[in-house]
């Protein structure tokens, strides 16, 4: 399995490659400090994950994403961001990412997220689910009902995904099963 | 072995400042801490030589665990690892006893030569601060243009008196020719023997003609 660590921090691509290769011991890590060469690389290389960062120097993380989406379609894409999941997990998950979590996420959530990308899944935070499973679920919410349909081809998955109880719904119904 | 303590709120960053600093041959992070008031219990438990130490964090932040934790372990140096490099900020840090301030934008470039500068117990900064600081100082008035004079160095007034005694002039001659007392001329006298750690007017002739004060 082939990940690429795309972030302009150092730091935060050594965090992640640590605390990834502890779960994921057969992984091989490929990094890259901006959306360019992050580009650059799945040109050349198959990934089978992108961890990427939102602000970099340069083209946004968001920015580039429908152009590695055309190079590499099948491509499953972390987002990972300082960026507060209200601000941009939707614009995330709208511009193609599989999956959204902050940089304040702890390693065991960011294992968890990882995962579920990779499997084919979608992750967005348990809280950030359960605000939008109020929302569809409350009549008087026009902002965020507003929100919402401006991604309305996420919206059958999310009422699917989501459980009585709120996201992630995968595991959820699994044990249900 | 130099012993480092990490204190960050995000997991995901102490992780990575893990990696980096015990790649490094003979460093070995001995804990870590996620804010500020764990960062100070740790440090006096563990006095590490080296606090890496994140300026913004919940509860007692950045500034406040420094200054406790150099109170509690002097010894221990404290490097801070901040976004902002606004001279209030960084200045309110060294002020709470940080030896070392790097922007996180600079830490992957920097972090191990910083550390390795406050292992030495030298200060460190990034670039960018050192600048903004400079700046800084060059737009406070109250600095002023001149350099400090050196305590050996002659006035104008001394080197007026020195020409006047290579001139075989007498005190109450240079008094006259410079409108002041007679003991006026002698503690002017006296100070430069000090100043230049002479013993006697003719030295401070010989002095006078080798420093091209008077010609020869």
């Amino acid at each position: 399995m082939k990940i690429l660590v795309v972030d302009d921090h150092m730091v935060v691509r050594q965090g992640l490659k640590l605390i990834l290769a502890r779960e994921f011991t057969q992984a091989v890590f490929v990094e890259a400090e901006n959306a360019q060469e992050a580009l650059e690389q799945v040109r050349q290389t198959p990934f089978d994950l992108l961890v990427l960062d939102i602000n970099m120097p340069g083209r946004s993380g968001l920015d580039v994403v429908s152009d590695l989406k055309k190079v590499a379609p099948k491509l499953r894409i972390l987002v990972l961001s300082m960026y507060a999941e209200e601000q941009f997990a939707l614009r995330a998950l709208r511009a193609g990412v599989n999956g959204y979590i902050t940089k304040d996420t702890a390693a065991k959530e960011l294992v968890d997220a990882v995962r579920k990308v990779l499997a084919g899944g979608t992750y967005v935070s348990t809280t950030l689910a359960e605000k939008w499973a109020s929302a569809l679920q409350t009549d008087g919410a026009p902002a965020f009902h507003e929100t919402l349909s401006k991604i309305q081809p996420e919206i059958p998955t999310l009422r699917s995904s989501l459980g009585r109880r709120g996201w992630p719904a995968d595991s959820q119904r699994k044990a249900e099963e | 072995m130099a012993r480092i303590l990490v204190a960050d709120d995000h997991e995901l960053v102490r992780t990575g400042l893990r990696a980096v600093l015990e790649g490094q041959p003979g460093w070995q992070v001995c804990g870590e801490a996620a804010n500020g008031q764990e960062a100070v219990e740790k440090a006096k438990q563990l006095k590490p030589d080296v606090v890496v130490l994140d300026l913004s964090m919940p509860g007692v932040n950045g500034v406040e665990a420094t200054s406790q934790i150099i109170n509690a372990v002097p010894e221990t140096e404290v490097l801070i690892l901040s976004i902002h490099e606004s001279e209030p900020v960084v200045r309110a840090a060294l002020k709470a006893g940080a030896r070392g301030y790097v922007l996180k934008s600079d830490v992957g470039r920097v972090l191990v030569d910083a550390v390795q500068t406050l292992l030495d117990h030298k200060a460190f900064f990034s670039t960018a601060v050192c600048e903004r600081m400079g700046r800084q100082l060059l737009a406070d008035d109250s600095v002023g243009t001149e350099l400090p004079r050196p305590s050996n160095e002659l006035t104008s007034r001394e080197r007026e008196i020195m020409r006047l005694l290579a001139d075989a002039k007498s005190n109450k001659e240079i008094a006259a020719a410079l409108h002041i007392s007679v003991k006026t001329v002698e503690t002017h006298r006296s100070n430069m023997l000090h100043k230049l750690a002479l013993h006697s007017t003719a030295g401070l002739v010989r002095y006078a003609v080798q420093n091209k004060i008077v010609d020869s």
